[in-house]
């Protein structure tokens, strides 16, 4: 059957191991453009919109959100990350986000995904289970180009998992336009209070979803002063630096969306911003 | 070919499609409902919008042969009896149709809107249409649509 | 008895002088309050939209139908050797296929064909495959084999002025396509105590309309009828009698509803001679409806603009314009016209010495075609946003400004306005987004890193309409009547608005008026484009609606045996000085007597300009750290004579406004360079604003009937609403800044590339 629709976990890791030709499709959102344009024809489709153990979210210490999970739902069902909830507001619409999952945007891999900067910020692992058993990727060994990655073509991706971070989190996203809007740049900011932790990752600038390693470090000197459980604003200079590292590790090209000179200086300006949010935030 | 059955406006209706083909097409082509419009095959515009299983999706992102099983819902479904749903009525009555083409996607995205949400905020509406496109009314007659319907379905 | 007279014609600009055929007596103008004319109406075909019973030409399925799909070059430029279809042909399901070397004779705009030998843009039509579904013909398209001989391109504007670039005329890239001047402006230049001299650029546009271009043809063996998504049947009329040659009264074109078009849908398309050799080569319907992507490569655009405009001044803060230089370039890729972006420049202000020229540049990009406003958008933009630099310059009020250089007389044809209330709509505009209020340098805004400010611009287009436009009215037994004329509704709400006219003009209800347009079976009908069609069908459907009551009136006297005179038609009923009597009743002695008025569009006035005017007012605010723009408030005034339904009009207007945001702040078509390609040729990229993009617009007209223009006293608003938006948003970001964003889109990378052209 070239279309299958899958019960189970199982049933789709079976499904996607006997026949070669085999994609997965949940949402569609992603695929079924590249179909309806005809630039994918898959020989065989196993669709796993209706696996009900991929739409769970669980949250005792570790958060787990099955793939399955749409941004919908994480809407509505807080996963603890608020973030993660900023990032789901702000994809495409209602209807993709009814439709679209935590797991396509981790599947696709574009670099303009939504969730992704802040799943890299929260140093998420990403599980992914074929009939060969399970595997558990680090984010940051996830994506390995623009809309590449380290999933084996018989692989399900069953759920994002990471260390709750607390409320210190946030998601920023400049577009063109105020809904619908593909990311010119977006910023993924976590400071994690009780690890001693700052998580800053970029969307949108550069091949994969980056980090900004010296920025982090920065921020958590500015944190270690000004006391990481506090809700002090640090200064406007400090701000300022912290935008300054973070735009310096953005790899941005010119494309259809923006320049690079402009997705260097908007990051700066998004980071300061968001530095200055998240510190005051309890 | 893939045999699927699918509960259409209350209807079952069992349909043979290709692998590829998105449920747009098959209520376009093979249903006999062209109220849901073809306008971008990708989720940018809205003029698909149908309800799946009480959800509102573009059909043209929803691979038939996956949906086997789903009750649909479509433009077609209200209003059906001759008399317009509120917010069919509402939409008329605030002029909020110009070529109507996104319309009846429009109307679809409202009715679920105002079936979660009866006493909606600008800002709530503004957010639930955001996936509609309209090139024709600017959308400020849109907004004082379903307004109009909120009003009409709840009695206020 | 009919009769020729000669009359002047205008479309979008262009004047034609033309023979017009008129019957009897124009109607004087209406006096006194209307019930009917002028009251918010509801859309007569509302619920047919509301329900999905409406049938766009996407919608159109006829037993046995196949579909057509386009093969499309892939290169900019390039010779068509050798197509061999072989492959395509043994595909299951694929029933024909057209290409260079078996098609048709079929000449379609001046060329031969419809398959030219030299491709000249990414997406020209190459091949045409026919099968017995979409899926098969999307398959089969890539199974045609095309040989091209790759030859030098360019798409980018002002790549192809430069002299480096490949020649792709004989007579090179460049061509005047028009000029205009008055008095002595390089003197006046010179002798200008302050000159801005500046240039502007605007963007490709893309029309977008939610349904795009597509046809249905069916042969029945005699006659050829072609369902399409137009803005003027009898034009696909022409173009299919062309191509075809066949006989017009073997045509028949309908388009009962449409997805909207905005000047993209003018005539007959590639794909709807494609539908039609099909048809009538297979015997069986054909259907060739453009995917998005089609639409954006094959189906036209608004062109970009290289504008260099210098503008003088001389005497200080009550002194006045000295001179203007406006010199235009238009990207048409291989249209033969130029939108003209200098036409506002010519006429919108009393400026004595002026100088403006028109350039088309012939690229290998898409074609232009006309896009609401053509040209008007484009110059306005350059002109209203110059106009506000030299303002600022000489620190004058821009809104004065504005006024001090108001005409009542067109300066470019030296004719009297039959009416222009300009004036009226600043001082609207400014009273309602509260002018007074703009502070030079703009205002904090609502965060420390925002900025506000306040910007306005003023329009000028055509609109008056003219011959020929005919229409019937027939009278049912039941008292309802019927208009039969071969215009269309292309969402603008055309059948109401003549079905009110009809009403009002006939004494009945707008409801018990029935219209049936889009048909070449009907009395002909202009094209719906250029803010013509109310005040072109309009007037022949009111004489056409006169014409009947008369006839009904003369009836209702012989059957009642009453002085014609007596009588009149009022609610739905014959008044007479004694009695009343339903319409009803009246053809109930009659038995099957049928009344059928006719009415034709009369010639404009003689020696006057028909023109319409407003005047759009901005607030918004910008974050200049980042350079998003934030639109708080739009205020439109427009005039237009008299409003026949102020619901459809305030729509139109809205509808015309965020088309011009999205010109202004998000939308254009990216080239590229190398290669040709449209790389935003879908709708995730290329950006039409959502609902969530649009502020509030508050709409106001001067609601005075224009009694010269004609005998509705109404002018057209399909275009004026497009056309200053943009220029107020850039002076309100001038204003809000102190940063003058010259190009379109204004995207946050351009203004704050404009910020810091202001620092330095």
């Amino acid at each position: 059957m070239a279309v299958h629709v899958a019960r189970d976990v199982d049933d789709a890791t079976r499904a996607v191991a006997v026949d070669e030709r085999a994609e997965l499709i949940a949402g569609g959102t992603d695929l079924m453009v590249e179909i309806n344009f005809g630039r994918r024809r898959p020989g065989a489709l196993v669709a796993i919109d209706r696996v009900q153990e991929l739409r769970g979210i669980s949250r005792s210490g570790r958060v787990r959100v099955g793939a399955g999970v749409t941004y919908t739902q994480l809407l509505a069902d807080d996963a603890g990350s608020a973030a993660l909830r900023e990032a789901s507001r702000s994809v495409g619409s209602p209807q993709i986000r009814n439709a679209g999952t935590i797991g396509g945007n981790i599947a696709t891999s574009s670099p303009a995904g939504d969730a992704l900067p802040v799943l890299a910020a929260l140093e998420a692992t990403i599980v992914v289970r074929s009939v060969r058993g399970e595997r558990r990727v680090p984010f940051a060994e996830w994506m390995t180009g623009p809309k590449r990655n380290g999933r084996a073509r018989d692989e399900i991706i069953v759920a994002a998992e990471w260390e709750s971070a607390g409320p210190k989190q946030t998601f920023m996203k400049v577009g063109t336009r105020n809904a619908m809007v593909i990311a010119v740049a977006s910023l993924a900011l976590v400071v994690d209070a009780s690890r001693r932790r700052v998580g800053v990752a970029l969307g949108s600038c550069g091949p994969t979803i980056l980090r900004a390693d010296r920025a982090q470090s920065f921020a958590a000197g500015v944190l270690d002063e000004l006391g990481w459980e506090r809700q002090a604003a640090p200064t406007e200079t400090a701000c300022a630096e912290f935008g300054a590292l973070v735009a310096s590790a953005a790899r941005p090209i010119d494309d259809v969306r923006g320049t690079a000179a402009y997705r260097s200086h908007v990051l700066s300006v998004m980071a300061a911003r968001a530095l200055a949010r998240v510190a005051v935030l309890g | 070919m893939n045999d699927v059955r699918l509960r259409v406006n209350g209807v079952a209706r069992q349909t043979a499609v290709p692998d590829h083909e998105s449920l747009l097409t098959t209520l376009r082509e093979r249903l006999g409902l062209p109220g849901s419009k073809n306008a971008c095959e990708q989720g940018e515009c809205g003029s698909c919008s149908v309800l799946m299983d009480s959800e509102l999706v573009c059909s043209c992102l929803v691979l038939t042969a996956g949906a086997d099983g789903r009750a649909i819902e479509t433009v077609e479904s209200l209003g059906a009896d001759g008399v317009l749903h509120p917010v069919q009525q509402a939409f008329v009555d605030a002029g909020a149709v110009q070529c109507g083409f996104c319309t009846p996607g429009l109307i679809v995205a409202a009715y679920a809107l105002l079936r979660e949400n009866p006493e909606p905020s600008d800002l709530e509406v503004r957010e639930a249409l955001s996936g509609n496109l309209c090139r024709c009314t600017g959308y400020g007659t849109i907004l004082a649509a379903v307004q109009r319907a909120s009003r009409a379905m709840y009695r206020r | 008895m009919p009769r020729v007279v000669r009359t002047r014609v205008e479309l979008e600009g262009r004047m034609t002088d033309e023979l017009a055929l008129v019957e009897g007596k124009d109607l004087p103008g209406w006096t006194g309050e209307r019930t009917i004319v002028g009251t918010p109406t509801t859309r007569i075909d509302g619920a047919q939209r509301v329900t999905g019973r409406a049938r766009y030409t996407q919608d159109i399925t006829l037993p046995g139908m196949l579909h057509v799909r386009f093969v499309r070059s892939q290169h900019a430029r390039a010779r068509v050797v050798r197509v061999d279809d072989t492959r395509a042909r043994e595909l299951r399901g694929v029933r024909a296929v057209l290409h260079r070397s078996n098609l048709p004779k079929a000449p379609f705009r001046g060329e031969e064909t419809i398959f030219r030998e030299e491709a000249r843009f990414v997406g020209e039509e190459v091949a045409a495959v026919c099968a017995e579904s979409e899926e098969t013909a999307a398959a089969a398209i890539r199974l045609v084999d095309v040989e091209y001989e790759v030859l030098p391109h360019v798409v980018d504007l002002e790549d192809a002025i430069s002299e480096q670039a490949p020649r792709l005329d004989e007579k090179g890239n460049v061509s005047e396509s028009g000029s205009h001047s008055r008095g002595d402006t390089e003197r006046a230049l010179r002798d200008a105590d302050v000159v801005v001299d500046a240039t502007y650029r605007t963007s490709t546009q893309l029309h977008n309309s939610l349904e795009t271009h597509g046809a249905v043809a069916h042969w029945d063996g005699e006659r050829l009828t072609v369902w399409e998504s137009t803005q003027h049947v009898f034009g696909v009329r022409e173009g299919l009698h062309l191509a075809l040659g066949l006989p017009y009264s073997r045509i028949r074109v309908i388009c009962e509803f449409m997805g909207g078009g905005f000047g993209s849908k003018g005539g007959a398309g590639k794909y709807t001679i494609a539908a039609a050799l099909f048809a009538r080569q297979l015997g069986a319907p054909v259907r060739c409806v453009y995917t998005r992507e089609e639409e954006n490569l094959a189906a036209g655009n608004r062109s970009a603009t290289l504008q260099h405009i210098r503008v003088g001044w001389t005497g200080g803060r009550t002194g006045r314009i000295s001179g203007l230089e406006h010199i235009s370039y238009s990207n048409s890729g291989q249209g033969r016209w130029v939108a003209d972006p200098t036409g506002p420049t010519n006429t919108l202000y009393k400026i004595a010495d002026l100088s403006t020229k028109s350039y088309r540049v012939v690229t290998n990009a898409g074609s232009l075609s006309a896009f609401r406003a053509p040209g008007y958008v484009e110059g306005t933009f350059a002109l209203e946003s110059a106009l506000d630099e030299l303002a600022e310059q000489v620190r004058v009020d821009p809104l004065e400004l504005r006024r001090r250089h108001a005409t009542s007389i067109d300066p470019l044809m030296a004719l009297r306005y039959t009416q222009k209330r300009l004036l009226d709509c600043y001082r609207i505009g400014a009273k309602e987004i509260g002018w007074s209020r703009r502070k030079r340098g703009g205002t904090p805004g609502s965060a420390e890193h925002r900025r506000r400010g306040m910007g306005m611009a003023s329009q000028i287009w055509f609109g008056g309409g003219g011959p020929p436009a005919f229409a019937t009215v027939h009278l049912n037994p039941d008292g309802t009547a019927v208009i039969r004329s071969g215009t269309q509704d292309i969402g603008t709400g055309t059948r109401t608005i003549l079905a009110q006219i009809c009403a009002e003009e006939l004494g009945i209800g707008v409801t018990d008026v029935r219209v049936d347009i889009g048909d070449t079976d009907a009395p002909y009908g202009p094209i719906s484009a250029g803010s013509l069609t109310l005040a072109s069908v309009g007037p022949a459907v009111r004489q056409a609606a006169a014409d009947a009551r008369e006839q009904l009136l003369g009836a209702a006297a012989g059957v009642l045996e009453v002085g014609k005179r007596e009588l009149r038609v009022e609610g739905g009923r014959i008044v007479g000085t004694s009695r009343q009597t339903t319409i009803e009743e009246i053809f109930d002695q009659l038995k099957n007597y049928t009344v059928i008025g006719r009415g034709s569009r009369f010639p404009n006035p003689s020696e006057t300009a028909l023109n319409t005017f407003g005047s759009h007012f901005v607030q918004l605010e910008v974050d200049v750290r980042t350079g998003e723009v934030f639109l708080e408030k739009i205020v439109a005034v427009h005039d237009i004579g008299r409003v026949v339904n102020p619901l459809t009009a305030a729509s139109q207007v809205e509808g015309g406004i965020i088309q011009a945001i999205g010109f202004a702040l998000t939308e254009q078509r990216v080239l590229d360079r190398a290669t040709g390609r449209v790389l935003n040729a879908d709708l995730e990229e290329y950006k039409v604003p959502t609902v969530r993009d649009v502020p509030p617009i508050v709409v106001r007209f001067v609601d005075v009937p224009d009694r010269r223009a004609n005998n509705l006293g109404a002018r057209g608003l399909g275009e004026p609403p497009i056309i200053p938006t943009a220029a107020a948003v850039a002076n309100a970001i001038a204003n809000a800044t102190g940063a003058r964003v010259r190009t379109t889109p204004m995207t946050p990378d351009r203004v704050m590339a404009a910020f810091a052209a202001s620092r330095a």
